[in-house]
């Protein structure tokens, strides 16, 4: 049985990446709307999940409000596919 | 949503919750289906009157609509993507199939200038049952898909045609490629 990658076995690092792996960005807000985590909360997991290289934080100014948003990289794509496949063979899918 | 470890089944329940949160959102859509869905039947109706009234500067219409229409749409694109807070794949297929559709209308334009509109006619109902039929496709969406099955079957019938009958044809695909679909998904948004 594959072994659930521990950064992914995270309730909110995984909506995250649930909602980052669907869209080519998204911004803070989104995330924080969608998820329902508080913006702190939502920040840090933010950070654990670039450190680990599964996702790339982009930084703009739109007007004159700086706005952060998010992507999925390649390796975190590949993560997100191991762990959906590492969950279908504990779920005996 | 907590920061917590849990078990599989509750992973999976968090992946499916996401993805029902994170759906398109087919408003943004139809915004620009039914922008170009009215400003192409003006021009056909106003093209077609023309003709029934005999007044020859008909044409005329043309750039003034597309000029509408491009304005409108870009400004309306322009706008979504300020204030978007999300770009899902989707998006990003579909605002490459429109502007990649831009070129086919320019050559189709060109061979109507050039050789006679009778022959653009029929290309102008394919490229728009073209982009509707993808799109529909993309989106999950099946009105828009028979929408696009709808103009290209107007596009057959304009070769049997030569005369005004063309533009109430076109009329027909817009209506039932952009127009109608357009207007569904505003509801269902």
């Amino acid at each position: 049985m594959q072994e659930l990658d521990p950064l992914l076995h995270n309730q909110l690092r995984l909506a995250i990446m649930a909602l980052l792996a669907q869209n080519e960005s998204v911004t803070f807000p989104y995330i924080v709307e969608k998820t329902g985590a508080s913006r702190g909360n939502v920040s840090v997991q933010l950070t654990n999940l670039e450190e680990a290289g599964y996702i790339k934080i982009q930084k703009r100014f739109v007007g004159k409000k700086p706005q952060t948003s998010a992507s999925i990289t390649t390796s975190g794509m590949q993560a997100m596919q191991e762990y959906t496949e590492a969950l279908k063979s504990y779920l005996d899918l | 949503m907590k920061d917590k470890i849990f078990n599989e089944k509750e992973a999976v329940a968090v992946i499916q919750q996401m993805v029902t949160a994170g759906r398109h959102n087919l408003k943004q859509d139809a915004v620009h289906f039914l922008i170009w869905g009215w400003v192409i039947l003006a021009g056909c109706l106003v093209h077609y009157l023309s003709f029934l009234l005999q007044f020859h500067q008909g044409v005329y219409i043309w750039p003034v609509v597309i000029t509408i229409g491009i304005i409108s749409s870009f400004y309306t694109g322009w706008q979504q993507g300020k204030y978007s807070r999300s770009t899902s794949y989707v998006d990003k297929i579909n605002r490459y199939l429109w502007l990649g559709s831009l070129a086919p209308f320019i050559i189709a334009s060109g061979i109507g200038l050039m050789y006679g509109w009778i022959y653009a006619y029929p290309m102008f109902a394919t490229i728009l049952g073209w982009g509707s039929f993808i799109s529909g496709g993309l989106l999950k969406f099946k009105p828009l898909v028979w929408g696009g099955v709808a103009a290209w079957i107007s596009g057959v019938l304009m070769l049997v045609f030569t005369g005004p009958e063309l533009l109430l044809l076109m009329s027909v695909a817009i209506l039932f490629s952009y127009l109608i679909p357009g207007h569904m998904m505003m509801k269902q948004a």
